[in-house]
């Protein structure tokens, strides 16, 4: 009971810190309205971005994971209390102008779809998935050694070399960070936790899409996300993104069907509008930089997503020179491509 | 899924070839409603996503970097669910001059729409699950029953069976296996010590080993235990090597090895 208690306040911390993240950089972003929806979406790019930053020096050099522990708890913390001393005025504006001009019918339906799936997320149990292995796995050995990535998941024998594709994405260092920090059961952190997030920023970036193609159609707000909920429990394949959203939300791949690739588009959608926009371009780096961080899956669907969606938009509009901004955000993903191909053919590799 | 052409995996993905024939029209319906600026961007987008990956060359150069396995998740970009959802927000949004007659065929294609779909909701595999850990009880009754009777805190090697393979390492990262899952999927070459641990304990083919070459490979490896789903034959078998039971967990069963 406890373990589920303290899932439920990590979730609610994951959350703030998003929301915390997201409502600085949006503070910047002069031409980006604030919403509550679009800060935390936009603060989990943010977060992870940042968390890469202080994570990967850790796995790389082979340092111990408590010491991560304490270095991003003391950062994160300092910049959650930081954020909102100077948001929470603007939350609580946000939040009483959000209750008074949002009162909709379908805003209860949507509201109650989503509850939905994250129960039916939390409680329900499915078929046994290879990948669980590993990725649950590598957190509970990160935790039981105290090391990052250097154990084999699968039998817990220490391994040679680093392995980059998976110690490369940070999703299963931050959770082994907060098991530790909460001293909770991986398999509760990710099962439950990471994978109710999984679904609350899926329908996020799904009510912006709707708000930013729908603009004035406020009924369609709502109307299109419970209608999306509706259709993805309404989807089952074996390799399609429902599966993973409603099954397997603790793995990266999750997260770049359901939340990566669904906030490129929705950038993308307000880059047509104005190719310009340097916020957008701006929140578009910061995505490319932090996918590949979150789903190694990103690096090679994001980098052909941002070429197609936008190369067509800026040959329209004659703004040649936007191809070098495009080449800058496609930047992370190509870099990491390149280290993947090194690492494969052998020519780039950590021993431990 | 590798030797699949491009309509092959998007057949694949798609589950029925009507729910992927829905939301290509749905593809093309938002494109017929955008205004003109719109629509050339949304137009050039599609040909160009058909361009860089929804074709046969683009596939073979996925397959010919060992990556054809996941060539399935391009697919990901045009979410089925989220461009039929949008479809059907465009049509209520033009619609308007049916007046009630538009509720009328909104209900409708979303009825479509579900019925060319398969729902997790009537398969088999949802389930509720065994207890907060979302894990069977046996791999916590076995873990638990191991550091029992261990009474040590080094760490404990097993071996074991599919089922522990997949999730004894997920709950309890103390416990070693002598194998693992990657083994299974033919990912790791073994030693002879363990392919026949493997053999015995994994495929069951017991009948055919002899004691001492099966006694000798739990010494080569170093087994502290054996856990295994619960059979006469393979129980009187271990029991026969010098192995202890030291107690079932519903259908599993403990075995220490007696040094």
């Amino acid at each position: 009971m406890i373990y589920l208690l303290k899932a439920g306040l990590l979730l609610i911390l994951y959350l703030l810190m998003y929301l915390s993240f997201g409502s600085l950089i949006l503070r910047q972003c002069k031409t980006i309205p604030f919403s509550f929806a679009k800060a935390i979406a936009v603060g989990f790019f943010v977060y992870f971005g940042c968390f890469q930053l202080i994570a990967l020096p850790f796995t790389l050099l082979l340092q111990p994971l408590h010491i991560l522990t304490y270095v991003w708890a003391i950062l994160a913390g300092a910049i959650v209390i930081f954020a909102c001393v100077i948001n929470f005025k603007q939350w609580v504006e946000y939040a009483k102008h959000w209750y008074q001009s949002h009162k909709h019918p379908l805003l209860i339906v949507l509201l109650g779809f989503v509850i939905l799936e994250c129960l039916f997320v939390c409680m329900s149990d499915s078929l046994t998935w290879f990948d669980s292995t590993y990725y649950i796995g590598v957190v509970s050995a990160a935790i039981q050694t105290d090391t990052l990535y250097q154990i084999d998941p699968y039998t817990g024998a220490a391994t040679d070399i680093l392995n980059f594709r998976y110690a490369l994405a940070t999703l299963g260092t931050h959770s082994a960070v907060f098991c530790k920090l909460f001293h909770i059961h991986p398999l509760i952190e990710m099962k439950l936790t990471v994978g109710t997030i999984d679904v609350l920023l899926s329908n996020c970036i799904v009510y912006e899409i709707a708000r930013t193609i729908f603009i004035k159609k406020r009924y369609l707000w709502y109307f299109i996300p419970a209608l999306n909920i509706l259709f993805v429990f309404w989807f089952y394949t074996p390799y399609s993104e429902s599966l993973f959203l409603l099954f397997r939300g603790y793995e990266g791949k999750a997260f770049c069907g359901n939340v990566i690739i669904p906030m490129a588009i929705w950038i993308c959608i307000n880059l047509w509008r104005d190719i310009q926009n340097k916020d957008y371009w701006a929140m578009l780096f910061v995505l490319t930089f932090s996918c590949n961080t979150i789903s190694m899956s990103s690096m090679v669907i994001i980098a052909v997503l941002l070429a197609a969606f936008l190369l067509p938009t800026i040959f329209l509009e004659k703004q040649y020179q936007r191809i070098w901004t495009l080449l800058i955000c496609e930047m992370p993903c190509l870099i990491v491509c390149l280290i993947m191909l090194l690492y494969r053919k052998q020519l780039l590799y950590i021993y431990i | 899924m590798q030797q699949l052409s491009v309509i092959d995996s998007f057949h694949e993905f798609a589950g029925t070839t009507i729910y992927g024939s829905l939301a290509l029209i749905a593809l093309v319906y938002i494109w017929t409603g955008l205004k003109a600026d719109f629509r050339k961007k949304y137009g050039w987008t599609l040909v160009m996503l058909f361009l860089l990956c929804f074709n046969e060359l683009a596939h073979m150069v996925i397959v010919k970097l060992g990556e054809g396995g996941t060539y399935y998740r391009f697919f990901w970009i045009l979410s089925m669910p989220l461009v039929m959802t949008l479809g059907i927000g465009y049509f209520v949004e033009r619609s308007r001059n049916m007046g009630k007659l538009r509720y009328v065929a909104m209900v409708l294609l979303i009825g479509i729409g579900l019925f060319a779909g398969n729902t997790f909701l009537s398969k088999d595999m949802v389930q509720m699950p065994q207890n907060v850990y979302k894990i069977p009880d046996e791999v916590v009754m076995s873990s638990y029953i191991i550091h029992e009777d261990a009474q040590t805190d080094e760490p404990q090697i097993i071996a074991t069976d599919y089922l522990m393979l997949v999730y004894l390492r997920q709950y309890d990262a103390s416990l070693r296996l002598c194998y693992g899952l990657d083994t299974y999927m033919g990912r790791r070459t073994m030693s002879d010590a363990q392919s026949i641990l493997y053999e015995v304990i994994l495929k069951k083919n017991y009948q055919e080993m002899p004691l001492d070459d099966f006694k000798n490979a739990l010494a080569n490896c170093k087994i502290d235990y054996v856990v295994v789903e619960y059979s006469e034959g393979l129980d009187t078998y271990l029991k026969d090597c010098g192995l202890i039971g030291v107690c079932p967990t519903g259908s599993y069963s403990v075995y220490r090895v007696e040094e």
